[in-house]
């Protein structure tokens, strides 16, 4: 059920995500939040499976080439999950912290196509804290 | 008693009095018969504020959306003027959505397989150059917009001649690589593509030379930046060049 609910939010939000104005040029990205989520509650498999289809639908609202967030997303899944044995996902800086991985596996899948310049590094800073912060919300929600 | 009527239709001083008392006893009633009159004047008058707030609500809303039709009117008009001026084989479509990623600038339209689009075709608008699509399905495009690092377009400085690369930055505005150092480049000069490179077509306006500085790891070329001449935030309907 839960997992549903998360494929659903994941459909929801992707949509959204390409709709809602930037912030200060940076894009609020709401799916490494649903990788986050997936890694920090579900067995290893599923999560990684929801954080491929997760990174798979960025790629395919994107001008990214197809699976390479996918692929990023998986793995930052894979750790996350790893990591997730010995951490508490209850502590409000975990989520922020697991978003924010996620969202730089996908800047570092995008940084493979595009290239890495200073100021796609100061982008995946502030990208990274922002889909952070998103987290914890998106933690609340699907929880409660 | 026809001589009572007489009397009292005289205008003589005990007519005047009498008619005073009766006036005096009947004004409460007349004042009151005259509130029942407003209260339902009040009742109708509340009706009318009712409906004429809620047709006037209506009112603004079609005057909003005459508005916006007549922006877009004169958005299609001007793109369809641009499309009769062109040479070749275009198709209009429309802006769907745009890249939801921070690392990408594209956008979604509204054509794609089933309408004879395919990768590689140049888009653009009555501002000029867009793009060139990157991705098809059978109902929409990705075009990959001039403002990314990863679209190329070969350019020519209109009055100079100069040939160059024009590429996106992680800003706003353009940048022409690969211009000759000799050339003499003025602040303002029209950038157009030069046809080179088989994916956009010779002479599509694509901005004007904002900043001119010399390459500062090799010495051998200009770098230009260019302020581009479409507003690639705003982009709502876009030609795409079939043939």
């Amino acid at each position: 059920m839960n997992a549903l609910l998360v494929i659903v939010l994941m459909l929801v939000l992707a949509g959204v995500q390409a709709k809602l104005p930037a912030l200060a040029g940076l894009r609020l990205e709401f799916l490494p939040a649903i990788v986050a989520y997936s890694a920090l509650t579900f067995k290893r498999g599923r999560a990684v499976l929801l954080a491929f289809a997760a990174g798979c639908l960025q790629d395919a609202l994107s001008a990214g080439p197809f699976g390479v967030t996918g692929f990023a997303y998986a793995i930052a899944a894979l750790v996350i999950a790893g990591l997730g044995t010995v951490l508490d996902r209850n502590l409000p800086f975990i989520p922020l912290l697991a978003g924010s991985v996620a969202s730089m596996a996908g800047a570092i899948g995008a940084f493979c196509i595009i290239g890495v310049t200073g100021v796609a590094v100061l982008k995946l800073i502030g990208v990274a804290l922002i889909a952070g912060v998103i987290t914890i919300p998106v933690f609340l929600v699907v929880d409660a | 008693m026809a001589g009572w009527i007489i009397f009292i239709g005289q205008p003589t001083t005990v007519a005047t009095k009498l008619r005073m008392i009766f006036v005096q006893l009947s004004t409460p009633f007349v004042k009151l018969g005259d509130y029942i009159p407003v209260v339902q004047s009040r009742r109708e008058l509340d009706h009318q504020n009712r409906e004429l707030r809620s047709s006037n609500d209506l009112l603004r809303q079609q005057l909003r959306a005459f508005d916006a039709t007549v922006v877009e009117n004169l958005q299609l008009n001007r793109l369809l003027a641009f499309k009769t001026r062109q040479p070749y084989r275009t198709l209009g479509a429309r802006v769907i959505g745009r890249d939801s990623s921070n690392w990408y600038k594209s956008i979604q339209i509204d054509r794609g397989m089933n309408d004879g689009l395919r990768n590689d075709l140049a888009v653009l608008n009555a501002d000029g150059l867009i793009g060139k699509i990157t991705g098809v399905t059978t109902g929409e495009a990705r075009v990959l917009l001039l403002t990314d690092p990863a679209c190329k377009a070969s350019a020519l400085l209109q009055d100079s001649r100069e040939p160059g690369i024009v590429t996106g930055t992680d800003g706003a505005k353009l940048q022409m690589t690969y211009v000759s150092r000799h050339a003499k480049i003025r602040a303002g000069e029209p950038v157009l593509s030069s046809g080179l490179g088989g994916i956009f077509p010779k002479g599509i306006f694509i901005g004007t030379v904002s900043k001119v500085r010399l390459d500062s790891q090799t010495g051998m070329f200009q770098n230009l930046e260019i302020q581009p001449a479409v507003d690639y935030r705003r982009l709502e309907e876009v030609v795409v060049i079939v043939e």
